[in-house]
């Protein structure tokens, strides 16, 4: 039996060797690397050990406090939107009877978390251009009378952003909280029904407690997300008019790739993006866990 | 009578949702019809004929360019899921059936990594690739684009549940190791391998971030990268841009659509 084991345990190195040697090249090697290079400074590849100037621009530079207003502002925003949404579109996919309807409506509801990022961005620059399709809608129902260059205004640009990432997201969020419904134990409904309640009252007594761990999960994922928001904004807004929709992942890519690169100041606003969804993510699960008590 | 009121609100409500799920399939499917004249003007309903749809096509077609990122894009979409779906189920299924304190360890670090998000990572990595000199090449973006930590718990998690008597009457009978994993657990373990793949090929045919920065030259772009640098050209033919953009998401659609039942049962237990 041991000489067993022994074979065995031979293997291990074989089964796991490929994934870790990637995720260790890939992404743990990579993360060590930003925060040497976070220390830094230099464009080009001429850089130089420099070693906390980077973090201390971060407070004086303009365009990053912006950005970072930006990634809040999106956040702050789209997050309980979706979020409500997907509960409530979720508790109604759930309310359908037919399975085969349900099951087709889920399919549809997920289209747009498959469908690639840089297609749907396109799409959607094309329907708030100026001489997009939705100017022509707009003043063929008499709205407006002349086009609305939405992408060139602040609010606009700001507006179409938030459209966008709430078609982008809603249906893959009311997926996951669709599967979680149906777990509930379907004698808790019954039980409510017997003592007299409503709908809205299932919805709120019932079906949100026993689906708080998903929501909550959902919250942290959607958040991450926001920090990660970039194809949608190079394409349909390129972070402007006058910085407006800028956001800390398409900032650190112009600072790489449109101009000069600025490796070590990129990698430091990288950290400060990892850390700042990081303590998202611990502030959001602590706030569930204390709700719990 | 009140609960019928409720059920039709029910329905209309998950039914203008999913009307606005396909909303820009929609769109760009009429569109695929008109040439770029009428789609400039908004006016897209009035000139629906085959002709345009025809044009389109063949100006689509006509576009060298079209073919070089199509065949890359089926390249990078092919090796990345037999690669991931690979790796990532052979330490999956290693990190439940070897279990011990080790694996454990390497486990956690594995499903830890499922946090840091790519925008963190890609300038280092860049870096790294610009000094292995594999910058601009279709093999660094299969190595790096695939979501191992989150492939990996997904098999674990799937593993779990794989009966450990299947495994110990195969070692009885004296097949190996490599054996057991190939011939007894992969075809009883069919709907993860589906969901893995799934993921794999979505991940992969819809990449952006990494192929943007990781690719320069014109004969390694891919799928993503050319609609990219059409759709920033000024001089857009928007008729084929819309069938581009057909093209370039229907092949998703379709395999999601088929093989939506193994996903979800695949996605199931995380």
């Amino acid at each position: 039996m041991r000489q067993t084991t022994k074979h065995i345990y031979r293997y291990r190195l074989f089964f796991i060797f490929g994934s870790s040697l990637l995720i260790f090249l890939f992404t743990l090697l990579p993360l060590a690397y930003s925060f040497v290079l976070s220390l830094q400074n230099g464009r080009g590849s001429h850089l130089k050990f420099a070693g906390i100037s980077n973090y201390a621009s971060l407070l004086t530079d303009t365009t990053f406090l912006k950005a970072l207003f930006n990634t809040f502002f999106f956040a702050v925003i789209t997050v309980p939107i979706i979020l409500l949404l997907s509960i409530f579109l979720a508790n109604a996919v759930n309310n359908i009877k037919s399975e085969h309807i349900k099951s087709i409506c889920s399919v549809i509801l997920f289209f747009p978390a498959i469908t690639s990022p840089v297609a749907y961005a396109y799409f959607f620059r094309n329907m708030f251009a100026v001489d997009g399709f939705l100017n022509d809608a707009l003043i063929n129902l008499k709205i407006i009378s002349i086009p609305h260059n939405f992408l060139l205004t602040i609010s606009g640009s700001r507006l179409a952003i938030i459209i966008v990432c709430i078609w982008a997201w809603t249906g893959y969020y009311t997926l996951l909280l669709i599967s979680g419904l149906q777990s509930v134990n379907p004698i808790l409904y019954k039980a409510a029904k017997i003592d007299g309640a409503n709908g809205l009252q299932i919805l709120f007594r019932v079906t949100l407690p026993s689906i708080k761990p998903l929501i909550l999960f959902s919250s942290v994922l959607l958040s991450g997300g926001v920090f990660q928001l970039f194809a949608e904004i190079m394409i349909v807004s390129r972070g402007g008019p006058e910085e407006s929709t800028l956001t800390l992942a398409y900032y650190i890519y112009r600072l790489c790739f449109e101009y000069v690169p600025q490796f070590g100041y990129a990698a430091t606003i990288a950290l400060f993006i990892f850390v700042i969804s990081a303590l998202i993510s611990i502030v959001q699960l602590k706030i569930g866990e204390l709700n719990d008590e | 009578m009140m609960s019928k009121i409720k059920t039709t609100l029910n329905m209309l409500f998950v039914f203008v949702a999913c009307v606005i799920s396909l909303f820009p399939y929609l769109i760009i499917i009429v569109a695929s019809f008109n040439n770029t004249v009428n789609i400039r003007k908004g006016d897209i309903m009035t000139n629906i004929s085959f002709n345009n749809l025809r044009a389109n096509f063949l100006s689509l077609t006509s576009d060298v360019q079209f073919y070089v990122s199509l065949k890359n894009t089926l390249i990078v979409t092919l090796f990345s899921v037999i690669l991931g779906v690979l790796l990532s189920s052979l330490a999956g299924y290693a990190f439940v059936v070897f279990k011990n304190k080790l694996m454990e360890k390497m486990f956690k670090i594995s499903f830890l990594s499922i946090m840091i998000p790519s925008s963190v990572i890609i300038i280092p990595l860049f870096m790294i690739l610009r000094s292995l000199n594999i910058l601009d090449s279709l093999f660094s973006i299969i190595i790096t684009s695939l979501s191992l930590p989150f492939l990996v718990y997904l098999f674990r998690q799937n593993t779990k549940l794989f009966p450990m008597e299947l495994i110990k009457a195969a070692r009885i009978d004296g097949v190996s190791e490599i054996g057991i994993f190939f011939r007894v657990y992969i075809p009883n373990m069919i709907p993860a391998f589906v969901t893995a793949s799934v993921i794999l090929f979505i991940d992969a045919w819809n990449g952006f971030l990494y192929p943007l920065v990781i690719i320069q030259s014109q004969k390694n772009m891919t799928l993503a990268l050319y609609i990219n640098s059409i759709g920033k050209s000024y001089t857009t033919d928007y008729g084929s841009f819309m069938l581009t953009l057909l093209f370039s998401t229907l092949p998703i659609i379709l395999l999601f659509v088929f093989a939506q039942k193994y996903f979800r049962k695949g996605m199931q237990v995380l």
